[in-house]
């Protein structure tokens, strides 16, 4: 139902300070499907449905360029420590990693899966299934941009190494069933990823000892999560309890929890780049009334 | 100090020392429609909201 409504592309710029609209954004028209600001925010950068890129100056918030990459449902941007590279992941039946230079457009690099033969591919997907072994259905690139991880719907997690081409497997794949239980990770920092169980469990997992630990049991259904920028806390929306926690990473201990009348209804969710507040993002099925809402975060 | 007035302050000492937890509450953003995405600028002055991929 709400495939066929109206969904323009609206972008809005709030001021944090007193929750008022800066501005919104008027440019390329398909829907916005990520956006990431470059180290420091002068540059927002826009990656729609359609594959075009749009770079925004913040100081303004004008148009500097767009860029057609006619690589389509490309799903988290980011910026290299450099400025002058973007990143676009793409989970999805086809994923993908596509390096950017900001300034010409150009796609500098790419990773992603590779096979010696394309029967080795053509094998996979005769199987039951096999499209889900093939599909990333979480995705997450390190801060450093040198790794990626992509998490398959049996919850396998390979890990890929940019510039060696090197992989591994850093979590095996459970049962014969697609389990779909891993909808987001995130890179802590640039050797830790932490991601999710659907059934509740938060896991953390270092490539350079190459060890998996629980970091908590949350609740008995999770259906989000992100981790603070500092690396240091985790915020996960469940259900069973119907809540969004706050938790310690190291330890796992509970900080914050804020009962959500129905955590389905969240779509997104960061920290502010401090972790005094939670920005969330959340379904209006009504279709008026506020989308999103900040949660500041009891010291 | 009569004992009435002690037992009033002793009373409002408790009180006060009693910790209250009260339910953090969720400030609503300008942003109106079916359903958005918020990501905050690297120093958290300004937030982007955008249609959330998630309707479709």
């Amino acid at each position: 139902m709400i495939a066929n409504m109206d969904l323009s592309n609206g972008m809005t710029i709030i001021d944090m300070s007193d929750n008022s609209v800066v501005t919104a954004l008027d440019g390329p028209v398909d829907l916005a499907t990520s956006v990431a600001f470059n180290a420091d925010g002068a540059l927002l950068a826009v990656v729609h449905a359609n594959g075009d890129v749009a770079l925004w100056n913040t100081a303004d918030w004008s148009l500097r360029d767009t860029h057609a990459t006619l690589h389509m449902n490309a799903r988290t941007l980011g910026f290299l420590p450099d400025g002058q590279t973007l990143t676009l992941l793409t989970s999805g039946t086809q994923p993908l990693l596509l390096f950017m230079d900001v300034t010409s457009g150009a796609i500098v690099g790419m990773a992603g899966r590779h096979y010696t033969r394309e029967s080795e591919l053509r094998a996979i997907l005769s199987e039951p299934q096999g499209l889900m072994r093939t599909s990333a259905i979480a995705a997450a690139l390190a801060p450093d941009g040198l790794r990626y991880a992509a998490a398959n719907g049996f919850d396998e997690i390979v890990i890929r190494e940019i510039e060696t081409h090197d992989w591994f497997t850093a979590r095996e794949g459970e049962g014969d069933l697609p389990q779909l239980s891993i909808a987001h990770m995130v890179f802590a920092n640039n050797h830790t990823l932490v991601y999710m169980l659907r059934s509740g469990e938060l896991h953390e997992f270092d490539v350079e000892t190459r060890t998996d630990r629980l970091i908590a049991t949350v609740a008995d259904r999770l259906f989000m999560m992100d981790v603070s920028r500092d690396g240091s806390l985790i915020a996960a929306v469940t259900h069973d309890p119907d809540a969004l926690f706050v938790l310690d990473r190291a330890t796992g201990a509970v900080i914050q929890q804020v009962s959500l009348p129905s955590p389905q209804l969240a779509i997104s969710l960061n920290f502010t780049p401090d972790n005094s507040a939670i920005l969330l993002g959340v379904l209006n099925t009504e279709g008026a009334g506020p989308a999103a809402a900040i949660l500041r975060i009891t010291p | 100090m009569s004992p009435r007035t002690v037992i009033a302050l002793l009373f409002c000492f408790v009180l006060a020392s009693v910790p209250v937890s009260a339910q953090p509450e969720f400030t609503p953003l300008p942003v109106e429609g079916y359903g958005s995405q918020v990501v905050p600028s690297p120093d958290g002055a300004v937030a982007v909201a955008f249609t959330a991929r998630a309707l479709l």
